[in-house]
């Protein structure tokens, strides 16, 4: 029936979205139920992620040759589709900036988005505080607002990479043109690199330029992995329980397309 | 600060304002049809314009750290040479800040809005291309490191890019059209599945990571993991 003589498309609600609330609900409950397990006493397999293993190497290699680390979590900021990706990145920062603090490594985190910068600030705190060594901390030096603008950042980088000569450099969270320019320009002062991010179209060039590369879903999976606390470590099993449904989801649809069926289809669209 | 102000207030505010925005984007249609989806859609509106208008006044902290961190390099160079770069950027962010502030159009100050424009067709427009063109010699000096046949998938993209190259060339496409179906084969199949896979484990990633966030157990955005 149309409604105040709109179409009822228009009214419609997005094909899709409520079987995306009932697949929440349901990872959800998951979770929770995997939560329970773990108490229980059950311990799942760990697959290592070798690029959030290599933190300590790029800290350790810094500590040797009296160099800082540099890291960015890219222009994104903390609203907007590619916070989530923001958010894993700093995961990442509070890590590096813990170990940096443990080995007295200079660190500096370069921000596009000022969303971004107080948390990395307070996040930069918090690790040396960790670390008992709140004196030593200077976050107005280490962590840098550059720029809002794409390439204006992109210059200010590499001009940090060219003049203080990191030892490493880690980069995690949403990337656009400018990785590949970091990812060089890094390459060609010998830092080691770690790269993650969840735009598809820049992970061909961080695997090839980086030495670690977090693909996918592992760089979402770094504040779960690192801290290794019940609800991460559930979050992580359902995770994958949900990637082998997907994966048999495409099957089952490939098989009923090809019968003829739209089953599948009109199932994804409730 | 007690754990009440540092830790509960900030996590029960996450999950409410996201139990909001998420019932807002799976229940309510853009235009509401029953009563009940008014409150879901005001209040989901009125928090994402919240998000937005805060982003917005944080810029202000942005400038205030690039300022103190470019004036301390002014007053701790040894040379002007040093200082140059840094007094510049003084120069330009005022530049920008008096004819941006100043540059409403139909105001009586109004010519100065053509400078705005100026501005950014002429100084910034150009920069951001020239840095963005920079990027072929990036990709040019990548694409040389990676198209080595060391290993078999170093020798499957050295042929795969080979043929890449081959088939924007005018030469190979009139001589060599089965260069153009096997390319165009590489790109709609084996690559896009690839591609989906990425996404699909992306997407569980970061619905997880929501998960974690709205439940309170992905603390980073708060700046702080306890």
């Amino acid at each position: 029936m149309p409604f105040n003589g709109l179409s009822l498309d228009i009214l419609q609600i997005v094909a899709g979205r409520h079987l995306d609330l009932v697949v929440l609900l349901v990872i959800w409950v998951l979770t929770i139920l995997g939560v329970g397990m773990l108490k229980r006493g059950w311990t799942p397999k760990w697959r290592k992620i070798a690029g959030l293993e290599a933190l300590e190497e790029v800290v350790g290699r810094a500590a040797e040759m009296g160099k800082p680390v540099h890291f960015t979590p890219g222009y994104g900021g903390l609203t907007g589709a590619t916070s989530p990706q923001v958010v894993a990145g700093l995961a990442v920062f509070a890590e590096l900036a813990k170990l940096c603090a443990r080995y007295d490594v200079p660190v500096i985190c370069s921000v596009g988005d000022p969303t971004v910068l107080g948390v990395a600030s307070e996040l930069y705190k918090q690790a040396y505080m960790a670390e008992g060594k709140i004196d030593r901390a200077r976050p107005e030096e280490a962590i840098r607002y550059l720029s809002g603008s794409q390439f204006a950042f992109a210059s200010a980088v590499a001009g940090i990479a060219e003049r203080e000569r990191p030892a490493g450099n880690v980069m995690v969270g949403p990337f656009w043109a400018e990785s590949m320019m970091f990812a060089e320009v890094f390459y060609r002062i010998g830092s080691i690199q770690i790269a993650g991010t969840a735009r598809i179209y820049q992970i061909p060039f961080f695997a090839i330029v980086c030495d670690y590369v977090l693909i996918g879903d592992e760089m979402f999976a770094t504040g779960a992995y690192l801290t290794k606390e019940p609800y991460g470590i559930s979050s992580i099993f359902v995770q994958d329980l949900v990637k082998i449904f997907a994966l048999a989801l495409t099957i089952v649809g490939l098989i009923a397309i090809h019968l003829g069926s739209k089953v599948l289809i009109d199932f994804l669209q409730w | 600060m007690s754990v009440l102000y540092r830790r509960h207030i900030p996590l029960a505010i996450t999950f409410i304002c996201g139990l909001i925005i998420l019932l807002q984007f799976s229940l309510v249609p853009a235009k509401i049809t029953e009563p009940w989806q008014s409150p879901f859609q005001y209040y989901g509106v009125t928090l994402t314009n919240w998000a937005n208008l805060l982003a917005n006044f944080i810029i202000g902290f942005g400038v205030v750290n690039i300022s103190l961190l470019h004036a301390r390099r002014i007053m701790r160079a040894k040379s002007w040479v040093d200082k140059f770069y840094s007094i510049w950027l003084f120069i330009v962010m005022a530049a920008f800040i008096v004819v941006g502030l100043f540059g409403y159009p139909r105001m009586w100050w109004t010519p100065l809005a053509a400078n705005w424009d100026w501005l950014q067709l002429y100084v910034l427009t150009p920069l951001d291309a020239t840095v963005y063109a920079s990027l072929v010699f990036y990709m040019a000096s990548g694409c040389y490191r990676a198209f080595r046949a060391r290993t078999l998938e170093g020798a499957a993209l050295l042929v795969v890019g080979f043929l890449s190259i081959m088939y924007k060339t005018p030469l190979f496409q009139a001589y060599a059209p089965w260069i153009i179906k096997t390319i165009d084969w590489i790109a709609e199949y084996p690559a896009v599945g690839a591609y989906r896979g990425i996404q699909v484990s992306a997407a569980l990633g970061a619905i997880l990571l929501g998960i974690r966030t709205l439940i309170g157990v992905e603390t980073g955005y708060l700046g702080r993991r306890d």
